[in-house]
């Protein structure tokens, strides 16, 4: 019976850290869409929304301080551009604000080009600096030719790896991710102007030790 | 037969393998080789290139500084099969990348380690190939690691990376190059596989590597019309590609092979639109790092055209198709089939026609197959086993005729005497009908007075004499190489040919006649001691021309005389005592030197018109 009681501590002593470690490791960000109509008004852009050419877009995101951030843009022409990445905060940054442990980022307005096709936002928060993505898309920058074809396939390849948590940080296999719309003080599609600031955070990703966002739109 | 290459596979494997060499020799020389792709253009480091350089070993900048003029022609793609490796002297490393970069389409090679007992701890991801598809184990060659590899920075900004491993045959010559491996669950292209899917921006994703037999490369741009086609490349059942070689190291054959020195140069801007360009070191200092093997027309041909050649079967779709097992076996047993038939149906001529016909066949059969059609027959295998069954049904045909013979043999050997035997078995055509007329010593042996014994006397009796007598007669005839043509009653009928032009027949026959007399009065001295009755003989000889040969009806055998010789041999062994030989007077011309003789004078003889000279022979001489 004593032995019994003692079994079901330790059980419940181990859980507990399971769970605690589990809980610790768990990484989340903050992301909104926004767009800008001909009305001068502001929207939330949902995933896979069609926007025309000349139509103005921002990307506002908020992610942990300690964590690495990076946001991927492979474009209508498929062409990949790291467009952020916390390593190298330069990317034409309109306006970043810092919080006790956080730190907000927005990329502020870009008008669409004339290129129609599937734009795609790739966001990432990883616990550890993604050396890979940024050696892969720096070398994508310099290649010439069917080795920049190489290295487009590559860099596809691995963030497929990232999404479908198979790269391994740290020795973890990583296979927790979760995508929901942030709850307080979400504003959409049909809102207020005066309801919508232009820094909405609209969407949260969290995963374990890496959380990743795939955000495509239609452009025509 | 089949198992027997199994059995001793160094030999058997080497000659087959030099049977394949004089095949693509053979196509050589009726000029019916492939094409070589005017796509393919080699720039090659060449003697000359390094001796107009002036540098044994170039630094790496020379080399960036080539890849930069091949770049300059804007080639689809540049299979460099020259491998840069990390060591020391990093000297020339950031240029030879940045033209790397620069050309944006250069396919580097590297070594795979393809037995299981090296592997290198190294992952596909550590040469960027964990894009390439995945593979199941065991459906392709499997690699257990990387055993040599290029600079990271080369690695990193080629357009593709395929391993240059080779499969030498056991006799050291390269025939084969493998297709793909699997290295870690990736599929791996070798160099040249590489090479094209680089020109062609072709996607891995679309071979299908069926099994070790072939591999299906899916809407792939080959072909005389580059039409997009799915293309299945026949393998040799290992994973490996034979390579169809398009002819030996000429300019003729590999028109556009340009040495790098010249391009080096060259002040005029190179044009290598739409073209696979290779680049090698070729040169004789580079041989000793195994860049030059023996392959089936030349004992030294550089590596990199071997890799162009494989490249050429896929942009030609010509290639050299290994037939299986089971075609040769079946080839085999059908014209094994036939032979058996041949030999249990058809006459020995027939036979042996059927069965060399079908060897010349088949051999007709692979050469023309290889030559036509690029099909790759196993010769030996089937040949042997044509041979061996030529072999044993020749020997059981042997034993057949042998155990026929003896039959005939034996029945003969009654009535022939070894000698005509021997003729008979060297000079079948003498039992012929017909016979030859020829000069020949004719002899009649009578038993005196044998009527009265034989109906005194008790049949057994007389039956053990005759038998005693004959047998002991014809062992004396056969002794003189003398032919007993028929046994008459107590009486024989004999004759003796003359030998090698030689007239030797009448002296034969009286060593013969006196030989039968000695044995006679042997019997007679027996017979007497044991009080039973006298036993004599008489014996005429005459000498003259006479019909020879199977003279009678042609269902029975009867090797006989025919002529008066005959009738007067009867004639005076008629007229001679107990014990005595009679000789005629042309008997007695041709061995009176060698026997002492008694002039008998003339007699008349029935059936003779004039009187008869006759003699009677006492002893030999002496």
């Amino acid at each position: 019976m004593r032995s019994a009681k003692a079994i079901t501590a330790s059980s419940l002593v181990a859980l507990a850290m399971c769970w605690s470690s589990a809980m610790a490791e768990v990484l989340s960000f903050r992301y909104g869409v926004l767009g800008e109509d001909d009305q001068n008004s502001i929207f939330v852009v949902e995933k896979g929304q069609v926007l025309k050419s000349g139509d103005l877009l921002k990307l506002n995101f908020q992610y942990p301080k300690a964590a690495s951030f990076y946001v991927c843009y492979l474009s209508s022409d498929d062409e990949y551009v790291l467009i952020y990445s916390s390593n190298a905060k330069s990317r034409g940054l309109q306006g970043s604000g810092e919080e006790a442990d956080a730190m907000y980022e927005t990329l502020g307005w870009m008008a669409l080009d004339n290129n129609t096709g599937l734009e795609t936002f790739i966001l990432i928060a990883s616990d550890e600096p993604l050396d890979m993505l940024e050696e892969l898309v720096s070398n994508y920058e310099r290649a010439k030719g069917k080795s920049r074809k190489r290295f487009h396939k590559r860099i596809t390849q691995h963030l497929k790896d990232l999404e479908d948590g198979l790269v391994k940080v740290s020795g973890v296999s990583l296979t927790q991710r979760l995508e929901k719309p942030v709850i307080a003080g979400v504003t959409f599609r049909g809102t207020t102007e005066a309801e919508l600031s232009e820094n909405a955070l609209t969407h949260e990703a969290s995963g374990q030790r890496i959380a990743l966002a795939v955000f495509e739109i239609g452009h025509q | 037969m089949f198992e027997l290459p199994r059995l001793f596979p160094a030999a058997f494997s080497g000659l087959e393998l030099k049977t394949v060499d004089s095949r693509f020799k053979l196509r050589d020389a009726l000029g019916r080789g492939p094409i070589y792709s005017d796509s393919l253009v080699h720039i090659n480091i060449d003697n000359y290139t390094k001796q107009a350089s002036g540098e044994g070993l170039w630094p790496k900048t020379t080399y960036a500084e080539l890849i930069d003029r091949i770049a300059e022609g804007a080639p689809e793609a540049v299979a460099c099969d020259i491998m840069f490796v990390e060591w020391s002297d990093t000297a020339g490393n950031d240029e030879l990348i940045e033209a790397v970069i620069n050309a944006g389409n250069m396919v580097s090679p590297f070594l795979l380690a393809l037995t299981a007992d090296s592997p290198s701890g190294l992952s596909p991801s550590a040469l960027a190939l964990d894009i390439n598809p995945e593979i199941e184990p065991g459906s392709v060659i499997h690699a257990s690691g990387v055993r040599a590899m290029p600079l990271t920075g080369i690695i990193e900004q080629s357009a593709g990376l395929g391993f240059v491993n080779m499969a030498p045959d056991v006799d050291g010559v390269i025939r084969r190059v493998p297709m793909v491996a699997e290295f870690g669950g990736r599929l791996v292209p070798s160099f040249f596989l590489q090479a094209l899917a680089t020109f062609f921006d072709y996607e891995l994703e679309n071979i299908e590597a069926v099994d070790k037999s072939r591999i299906i490369l899916k809407r792939f741009p080959g072909g005389p019309d580059a039409a997009l086609r799915d293309l299945t490349v026949p393998l040799d059942g290992e994973g490996n590609l034979i390579v169809n070689l398009a002819g030996p190291l000429d300019a003729q054959t590999y028109p556009q092979s340009y040495s790098a020195w010249d391009l080096l140069q060259s002040r005029s801007k190179p044009d290598f639109s739409r073209k696979l360009v290779f680049l090698a070191d070729i040169s004789a200092q580079n041989s000793g790092y195994w860049d030059v093997s023996p392959v089936a027309l030349e004992r030294a041909f550089p590596r990199v055209y071997i890799w162009s050649n494989a490249a050429n079967s896929l942009l030609n779709s010509q290639f050299i198709i290994p037939t299986g097992r089971a075609v040769a076996m079946l080839v085999a047993i059908v014209l094994c089939a036939l032979m058996l038939l041949a030999v249990l149906k058809c006459s020995t001529l027939v036979f042996s026609l059927v069965s060399f016909g079908s060897m010349v066949i088949y051999v007709i059969i692979v050469y023309a197959g290889f030559v036509y059609s690029g099909w790759l027959l196993p010769l030996l295998p089937v040949f042997l086993s044509l041979v061996m069954v030529y072999i044993v049904t020749s020997l059981y045909r042997y034993t057949q005729m042998e155990h026929y013979e003896g039959i005939l043999e034996g029945s003969l050997e009654s009535y022939l005497s070894p000698t005509l035997m021997d003729r008979i078995k060297d000079d079948p055509d003498l039992l012929k009908l017909g016979g030859t007329r020829k000069r020949i010593t004719v002899m009649f042996s009578d038993i005196v007075n044998f009527t009265s014994f034989s109906d005194e006397a008790d049949p057994q009796e007389v039956q053990e004499v005759l038998e005693a007598y004959f047998a002991d007669a014809a062992s004396i005839i056969f002794a003189e190489n003398g032919i007993i043509d028929k046994y008459m009653g107590d009486g024989i009928l004999a004759f003796f040919e003359n030998e090698d032009g030689q007239m030797t027949s009448p002296e034969r026959a009286v060593r013969c006649a006196l030989a039968m007399q000695g044995r006679a009065a042997a019997m007679d001295r027996d017979y007497q001691a044991q009080n039973r009755f006298p036993f004599a003989i008489r014996i005429g000889l005459a000498t003259g021309y006479a019909k020879v040969g199977n003279i009678g009806p042609a269902q029975k055998i009867d090797y006989t005389v025919i002529g008066s010789v005959v009738n007067l041999a009867s004639r005076l062994q008629g007229i001679g005592e107990s014990g005595s030989i009679i000789i005629d007077d042309d008997t007695h011309f041709f061995v009176k030197a060698h026997f002492r003789i008694s002039n008998l004078g003339t007699h008349d003889l029935k059936g003779f018109s004039d009187p008869v000279q006759v003699y009677a022979v006492d002893d030999p001489v002496g």
